[in-house]
Formats: structure tokens, sequence, C-alpha cells
């Protein structure tokens, strides 16, 4: 029986918090000139879990004020680098592993985890730049387990909301899915469901879209998602030996995030209103009143329209024709009786 | 003179009779062939509609629990406002399932009304299972909602999507709206309308159901 393990999942959702959340505190400007690290602390419990690489991707730079501007690669993905919670920040974590694993792109830092079950960034003489990261941890096997670490956001320097001060060196427990290395081969099952959020612009959606399965990061099949298909893809058969991920091919106009739900990747694609990525933060704050971007608008309400409505003023005529069988026999029998007296009437006069 | 009359209106009468048979042969026929229409649809759907739901699936086993990441979800959960899925048969797109068991009907519902396919099977009017607000249009036929002013409330009603994901409702209103009442059909916070028209055409029996939590 497969036994799953979130130890880290709390202390990990608390860091999440505590690192990209908001704030209006007066924590004061981040100090662009202080040197800011991480810490990847990798535990199964108490026991380290040792020799894990841990990759990190400078997604953002942030200005004194807690406004990003992306990177190159990352300003080309469409994707929105201001979550409003921890549930955004994951799934931009997750949109943007996609795109880390299909494009290779060269990771600004790696290190391995020691026998305490940690690394540092940077590593050797290597120094790191405030900002937006993104991190990422390869699967890893020890003790007959197989451990998949969670990618996830994290901001240099993070802030401390309850100390109100910025901190620059910053130690994160990543969350994991451990599962026992089986037995006999096991194959799974993913699937990929399109979930558009454009409310008034649904005429403006493309007629398909493309989807990338990637095996270990590389591109396993391509499928096209069209209203046809119902926007969604299901994939049967794969080996659970491999890591399968999915990822949309950049789409002009929409930002994307990908999410996973149990089996299902959840592709959301949000229509912006011009191609050009929106500016992120249009008005800087005062700096007394520090305040990381919130992020993506509300999201949209759109009630499913019907397709067809009723063309005139009445609804949908749903009966047989009936009363006319009635109406028909009465008047028919009353003519007939008519008739014969008139006959009656007439047989008299004679 | 007057025999001539006579003969003339008996006559017409009886050509009203006929006329009266007829449409009664026509209607009779027609209802068979309705029946015979979603006769057939229902079993082409019963044997595409997969037996469990995603949800149904996942729960089947609980000696052995799934992994969280390895749990189906059905996509109307995570996507409430993504179209219902249609299953095409003989060219109607079928949107599943619809079971009334004190009725003893088992229909299948088409995606789209129109009046051609009004003829075929009960149409969703508008709305989606998965917001709670379907509304389904049938004919007064025998065999599709003819026996819906039979309805009571309380009454056990179930729509199975071509996914197999199926909801439970319960009827809870019965009315009769005027043919013209398009914005009350519309209205009111219920979870699935089903309506047909009442004998004489003028007005339509209206059933309000409402979802079991």
């Amino acid at each position: 029986m497969k036994m799953r393990k979130r130890l880290a999942a709390v202390l990990l959702s608390v860091w999440m918090l505590l690192m990209l959340m908001p704030s209006v505190s007066a924590a004061g400007s981040i100090d662009l000139e202080h040197d800011v690290s991480l810490t990847v602390s990798y535990r199964d419990g108490k026991t380290p879990l040792t020799g894990v690489q841990f990759d990190i991707y400078y997604v953002a730079e942030v200005d004194a004020y807690g406004n990003f501007t992306p990177t190159d690669p990352f300003a080309q993905f469409h994707v929105n680098i201001t979550g409003k919670n921890d549930a955004a920040w994951k799934a931009l974590a997750s949109t943007l592993e996609g795109y880390v694993l299909r494009d290779g792109v060269t990771p600004t830092d790696s290190g391995k985890t020691g026998v305490y079950g940690t690394v540092s960034f940077p590593t050797g003489k290597k120094s790191l730049r405030a900002g937006l990261y993104l991190v990422l941890g390869q699967r890893h096997v020890q003790d007959g387990r197989i451990y998949e670490a969670a990618p996830f956001m994290v901001m240099l320097p993070a802030l401390d909301a309850k100390e109100n001060a910025w901190v620059y060196d910053v130690t994160a427990v990543p969350k994991y899915d451990s599962d026992p290395i089986p037995t006999e081969p096991v194959t799974v099952t993913r699937k990929v469901l399109k979930v558009w959020e454009d409310d008034g612009h649904k005429n403006e959606r493309p007629k398909r879209i493309v989807v990338q399965l990637l095996r270990d990061g590389k591109v396993w099949d391509t499928v096209t998602l069209t209203a046809a298909n119902n926007w969604r893809y299901t994939w049967t058969g794969l080996d659970s030996g491999h890591r399968w991920t999915v990822v949309e091919k950049e789409l002009d106009g929409y930002t994307v995030e990908v999410t996973r739900e149990g089996i299902t990747y959840v592709i959301t694609n949000t229509y912006t209103e011009e191609d050009e990525p929106e500016p992120i933060v249009p008005d800087k704050p005062s700096p007394d009143t520090p305040d990381i971007p919130t992020g993506p608008p509300s999201e949209p309400d759109y009630p499913a329209k019907p397709e067809s409505k009723p063309s005139g003023p009445k609804l949908p005529q749903t009966g047989q024709l009936w009363w006319p069988v009635p109406a028909l026999t009465a008047a028919g029998l009353l003519l007939i009786i008519w008739g014969l007296l008139r006959r009656r009437g007439a047989g008299n006069e004679k | 003179m007057k025999s001539k009359k006579g003969n003339v209106l008996i006559l017409t009468g009886l050509l009203l009779i006929a006329a009266a048979f007829f449409l009664t042969v026509y209607n009779l026929y027609d209802d068979r062939r309705a029946q015979q229409s979603v006769s057939s649809a229902v079993t082409e759907l019963e044997a595409y509609i997969p037996e469990e739901s995603a949800a149904e699936k996942v729960s089947a086993v609980p000696s052995e629990p799934v992994p969280e990441d390895e749990i189906e979800i059905p996509d109307y959960i995570l996507n409430p406002e993504m179209d219902m899925p249609v299953e095409e048969i003989d060219g109607a797109a079928y949107i599943g399932l619809l079971e009334i068991p004190a009725c003893d009907l088992k229909l299948p519902v088409l995606g789209a009304w129109s009046y051609p396919n009004l003829k075929i099977a009960p149409c969703r009017y508008e709305g989606s299972a998965y917001l709670d607000n379907l509304i389904i249009a049938g004919h007064n036929y025998t065999s599709h909602f003819g026996k819906l002013q039979e309805l009571a409330e309380g009454e056990r009603v179930t729509f199975t999507d071509v996914d197999g994901n199926i909801f439970y409702y319960t009827v809870a209103v019965r009315e009769i709206l005027e043919s013209t009442a398009i914005e009350e059909m519309e209205s009111g916070d219920w979870d699935l309308t089903l309506f047909t028209c009442t004998l004489n055409g003028q007005s339509r029996v209206t059933i309000r159901c409402l979802r079991d939590q």
C-alpha cells in the first residue's frame, strides 16, 4: 500500500506566505546592494535527503519597492509573475517548470544537498541578485522511496511580516511527494483540461491550442485541443517511472497558468486586453510602504450562456396537435345531425 | 332542396370526423416514432457513457487509498463553466441521460433545442448541470415529457452526463407557466427545470428540481 508523506507542506506554505505575500507594512525599501542567499532544507521527517540536485532560476528582478520585472527568457512565457496568493505562486512555479524543462533553460545556480539535507545558494564564488526565483528539485531515490520535490517560487529577500523586516538570508523547506519504489511496472494516466478566462471575449478565442506532454523534460507527445474535443485530452498507459509534465505552446494575447489537480493538468488562459505584456506595477508605492505587487485581476465571472434561445416571444411549442381532434369531431357530429334533420324535414314536406 | 343541403351538411360532417381521425392516427404514429427515436438513442448513450464517473472510481476502493496526485477529479469540478460535453449519435449531439423513475422514463437529452430536435428527444433549453441551472424542454409525447404533469413533489430525478457524472435531484415545485413567461422560466434558483406543453398547447407544465446535497 502506498504511503504519502507531506511533512513539509505546512512549513512550505508558511514560508510561501512569509516570502511572497504582499504587505503594506513599514518594512522599508529593499536594499538591492545587500547580499541575498537561499538555503533549501530537504528532509523526510528527521532523515536528511542527501545528494538531491536543486536548480534555481532567476525569474524576475525586483526593485526597491518590491515590483518585479521578468528576466529573459521568462518574459516570453506569457505568465503572470505577480501571484496574489499562495495558490497563484504555486501555479506559477508549476507553469514555469514546464517551460524550463521544455526549453532546457540554464539554471542560474545548481547545487546538491549535503549530509544534513541542505544546500545553500549561491554556490561557490557566485552571487545572487535580489529578485524572484524558481526552485526545482530533481527526482530522488533514497531508502526504497522515490521523492519528487514540488517546484516553488521564492523571493529574495523575503518579507518577514511579523518583524516587518526584509530577510536577506532565506531558508525554504520544499514540499514533496514520496512513494515506495514500485515492485512491478506501474502505468499512470494524465489528463489536460483547458480553461478560458475571457469574459466578453469568447469569440476571440483561438480555434485550437497546442499542448505538449513532456517525459523527463523532453517532448513526448503533442496534441491539439479544440472545442470539438471539449478542450481536453487524456493520456493513458504512461510509465510511472518518468516525470510527466504538460506545457502549452505560448499564445499571444493570453497569460497561461498550469496547475495540477490529481491526474489533471488544468491550463488556464486568461485574456489580456493587449498583446503586449501589461506593466506589472503601473504606480510605484511610496518608499515608506513597500508593496509586493498583488498580481492578476480578480477572476472574471462568466456564466455559461445558452447557445440557442427562443427566437420569438414564446417558449418553445412542445405539444402535439391534439386540440383539433375533439373540435373537429364535435363539429362533424353537429353537421351530420343537422344534415339528417334537414333530410328528415325534406321527407316530411314531400 | 332541403334534402340536397342536408346531404352537403352530412358530407361535410363526415369529412371533419375523418380529419379528426387522420389527425389522431398521425399523432399516434408520431408518438410511436418519438418513442423509437429516444429508445435507440438511450441504448447507444448507455453503451457510450462510462459506468462509473471519476469520483466514483476513486471512492469505490476504500481499502486502497489513491494517492492525492493520482486522484481523477471530474472535469466539471475543475471547471464548472466548461461546456457540457456531447456525444454524437446519428448526427444529433447529446449531453446526457435524464431518468425519472416515477414516470418510468429514461430519456436522452440533446445539447441544443430546435423544433426538429424536439421531435427527436428532449433538448437543453439553456444552462448547465455543472452550474446548477439546467433547463430541459421536451415534447409532450407520451414517451417524452407527456407524463410530466403526473410528477409530484419529492419524486427523484437524475441526470447523467456523457462523462458518467450523475446528478441527483428532487422535485420541489410543479407549476404551470404561460407560453410567454420566458423570464419566469429562466429565473429562480432552480438546479434543474423540465418543461413541456399542456395538452391545449397554450401553457407549459414546469417541474422545478433541487439538487441533492
